[in-house]
């Protein structure tokens, strides 16, 4: 039997950066394969050449033996390959039937005329097929991330693919829907279906493939079975060295308490919460999607308005109604959306990281920046994040995600912040640069730094947090320290199955 | 669900709030001849208007409809006398549709944003216009087979009005039940996505610019039947008026949702407005003055509104 894929000798080379150069691989047919490497290891140009979004400079991929020429995204589908990629690629305003049937909408015959009942069944059957509960006539706006995800997923299945390719797909995902996610990949490959699964998280190669291939700064590491590595062996692949300390631990003892808050509620969101935060501490938020954390971390910040309830900084009360009150007394935040509301995208590296501190540095009752001044700034930052850039006028776009999220990181630290927002710090980037923040927070921690931390990462918050608040339904089941924090305290508390568990004995 | 109910009603709240003020204040816009006046100005604005709300839900805006109006005038002012009244406006709409197809080639090969490419051919189609008659009015004075556009009747209705709702018929019929409609909005709501869905995208938007095109011919047809005479000057300032209807009437400027009858009541209510604050006998200046206050008080209930139900929600 033919292999499913055959990448030959492929080369792809982007104007001063060569992001794949002479990789050769086979995908067996019926397996799932993973394909991992840090950012920038050349994994999303190859999947964007496999989807016909790129063409490569030299090489050929071969399909079930014949070689195919993917000029496009209709050419890659009318080959029975399909893409998930890690940007969503959904249309907010349509509904989740129109999203899914969009390229072959179901019409009355000879006339451009919308079989909307057609449609409707249509949708069904194929969210039946793959047991997802959601409605079809919903539009896709008023949908969570992670029901998006589903969406998408549901919608790379409808062309009969052969081949699915899946970026990421787990970065917006919380643990039952990855067991879901799961489930759904095992009946493909049943179905005899090729996957080709991207992921940075190990835990879900061990989990879900069945080989794995390695790529580091566009070259070809090896491919081997899963069964035959280790986790640390695989990270070993990725970054050329071992990687130690994975985590690093927060300390955060006895400090004296930064930031509280009390009775704080917003209706439909969080009810009478009531904790606080100590200098050096590293504090955990976990919850499952729409338990409210976010929208609590966010009223730190001014993003969401309470209606009742009091915030004190340094022991006296305060009014946060916007982020600008939140940065004149000292806390940054650091989004859980890098793209749409962390990064200006088109802004260069440098501007990135000063913006939110230009009235600081800017002479003549700010009417001049000097760039010098941003220089400094920015060399600062970069140097204490190791941020690897190409030139400080660069635009952001171009850089890895892990260097995206240590720009907004930078811009938070550049406002002299004494409390640190977190939300999702580590969502879709590389081990390597993941280990580097653990460690940046650590040592921001022991420079008496108060940090709060809102992650899905049920490990990393295990890890790198002294303390844990667990959020059901806008209210705090669980704050846990010490040996109380592992994984199934935490999940009792956020599925509301344990009474509240407060403070260590 | 009230709110959002009341939100995309809001339009036609303020539109009988409007007229029912200007009853009041100026009983001569409730008289019959008035109200058929009234329709028939408004006609030329909506109808380019219903176009426009899907260059405007795909995400885009022509901004050329302006000089295809005046370019319809001078087609017709020429042709009419040789053509006859509807092979003059056969022509036109074909050249009308050759113009969009143009404005849709320029964005979706060159790859130019809809704003700037229309931009520009708003000024070569003027000079078209321009040219074209060189530079002076084409009468049609001797000609009056067109004023059956204006004056003549279509199953008992007045034609321009006849005309509008045919036009937001099939405007609404291929924005709610057409895949055409589907892809518009796709396309309005995130282009990148539409494009690896394989929407065909750039066919779509070619589409788009030649609905708008066609219907300002339509729309300038009626004005030369109203002016009988053909002049490239004529319709400066007349895309801000249809996109300001197209707005007004709740099509999302940030794309992907357009309103359909929304569009064609705003139309009505910037017509009513001048029509009463003409009635009134306000000055040209502060007529302006009034029409600006009005549409910033409007828009910013209707944001208001709709902060009011997100935060509900």
């Amino acid at each position: 039997m033919a292999d499913a894929i055959e990448i030959r000798r492929i080369t792809k080379t982007f104007p001063g950066v060569a992001a794949l150069s002479d990789v050769s691989f086979t995908v067996r047919k019926g397996e799932v394969h993973a394909v991992v490497g840090e950012n920038g290891a050349g994994k999303s140009t190859l999947m964007k050449i496999l989807g016909g979004l790129y063409r490569p400079d030299r090489g050929e991929i071969l399909l079930e033996g014949r070689p195919a020429a993917l000029r496009s995204v209709h050419d890659a589908v009318a080959r029975g390959i399909s893409v998930i990629y890690q940007e969503f690629n959904l249309m907010p305003e349509l509904t989740v039937a129109e999203n899914l049937f969009v390229a072959d909408l179901p019409t009355l015959p000879g006339l451009p005329v919308l079989r909307r009942r057609t449609l409707q069944s249509r949708a069904e059957a194929l969210l039946g097929r793959l047991a997802l509960d959601l409605d079809p006539k919903a539009f896709v706006k008023d949908l969570s991330v992670s029901r998006r995800q589903m969406v998408e997923i549901a919608k790379a299945l409808h062309h009969e693919a052969s081949i699915l390719i899946m970026d990421e797909p787990t970065a917006a995902l919380a643990d039952a829907e990855v067991d879901k996610l799961y489930e759904i990949i095992r009946t493909l490959r049943a179905q005899g279906k090729t996957v080709l699964y991207i992921s940075h998280r190990l835990k879900e190669i061990f989990d879900v493939a069945d080989r794995v291939t390695v790529l580091r700064d566009g070259r070809y590491v090896g491919t081997e079975p899963v069964a035959a590595l280790t986790p640390d062996a695989v990270v070993r692949m990725m970054v050329g060295r071992d990687v130690k300390q994975f985590y690093a631990h927060g300390s955060g003892e006895g400090g004296e308490e930064i930031l509280s808050v009390e009775g704080l509620t917003r209706a439909g969101a969080f009810q009478d919460v009531r904790f606080g935060v100590k200098k050096g501490e590293i504090l955990g938020v976990a919850g499952l999607m729409g338990s409210g954390r976010e929208e609590l971390v966010k009223a730190l910040y001014g993003l969401v308005r309470p209606d009742g309830g009091t915030i004190h900084v340094d022991g006296l009360p305060v009014r946060i109604e916007s982020p600008d009150d939140a940065i004149r007394l000292g806390i940054g935040f650091v989004t859980e959306d890098r793209k749409e509301a962390g990064i200006f995208p088109l802004m260069s590296v440098r501007e990135n990281v000063t913006l939110n501190v230009l009235r600081r540095i800017a002479r003549f009752g700010g009417l001049h920046v000097e760039e010098r001044r941003e220089r400094g700034l920015l060399g600062e930052y970069a140097r204490f994040l190791n941020i690897r850039y190409a030139s400080e006028a660069q635009p952001v776009m171009f850089l890895s995600g892990g260097n995206q999220q240590k720009i907004v990181l930078a811009r938070a630290l550049a406002t002299r912040c004494r409390i640190l927002l977190l939300l999702e710090p580590t969502r879709g980037i590389d081990v390597g640069a993941k280990a580097e923040i653990y460690q940046l927070m650590g040592e921001l921690s022991r420079q008496g730094m108060a940090l709060v931390v809102v992650s899905s990462d049920l490990p990393e918050l295990i890890a790198v947090c002294s303390r844990v608040l667990v959020v059901w339904q806008g209210r705090i089941t669980g704050d846990l320290s010490g040996r109380q924090i592992d994984e199934a305290t935490i999940m009792r508390c956020a599925t509301g199955t344990a009474s509240a568990l407060r403070g260590e004995g | 669900m009230l709110g959002r109910l009341f939100e995309s009603y809001f339009i036609y709240l303020v539109a009988a709030a409007t007229f029912a003020v200007f009853a009041i204040l100026t009983p001569t816009i409730l008289t019959g001849a008035n109200i058929v006046n009234l329709l028939t100005n408004a006609a030329m604005v909506a109808i380019a208007a219903a176009g426009m709300t899907f260059a405007i839900t795909g995400g885009g805006f022509d901004l050329s409809i302006g000089s295809i109006l005046a370019l319809t005038t001078c087609v017709l002012g020429k042709l009419v006398p040789h053509l006859g009244a509807w092979g003059a406006v056969a022509v036109a709409l074909l050249v009308g549709g050759v113009l969009g197809a143009v404005n849709g080639l320029i964005v979706t090969k060159l790859r130019i944003q809809t704003f700037v490419a229309t931009l520009s051919t708003m000024i070569v189609y003027r000079g078209f216009a321009l040219i074209y008659t060189g530079g002076r009015d084409a009468t049609l004075y001797a000609n009056l087979d067109v004023k059956y556009f204006t004056g003549g009747e279509l199953l008992g209705i007045p034609f321009p009005i006849a005309l509008t709702a045919l036009v937001f018929l099939v405007a609404y019929g291929a924005y709610r039940f057409t895949p055409f409609g589907v892809r518009v909005r796709g396309i309005g709501s995130n282009l990148a996505a539409a494009q690896v869905s394989g929407i065909p995208v750039d066919s779509t938007l070619i589409a788009i610019f030649v609905l708008t095109a066609t219907t300002t011919v339509l729309s300038g047809t009626l004005l030369t039947s109203q002016l009988l005479t053909g002049n490239g000057r004529v319709g400066l300032g007349f895309e801000l008026e249809v996109i300001t209807a197209t707005i007004l009437g709740g099509t999302s400027l940030s794309g992907g949702r357009g309103n359909v009858w929304g569009t064609l009541v705003a139309a009505l209510l910037l017509t009513i407005i001048a029509n009463g604050l003409n009635l009134l006998g306000l000055p040209d200046q502060y007529q302006r003055l009034a029409k600006g206050l009005i549409f910033i008080v409007a828009l910013a209930l209707d944001s208001l509104l709709r902060r009011f139900r997100e935060r509900r929600s």
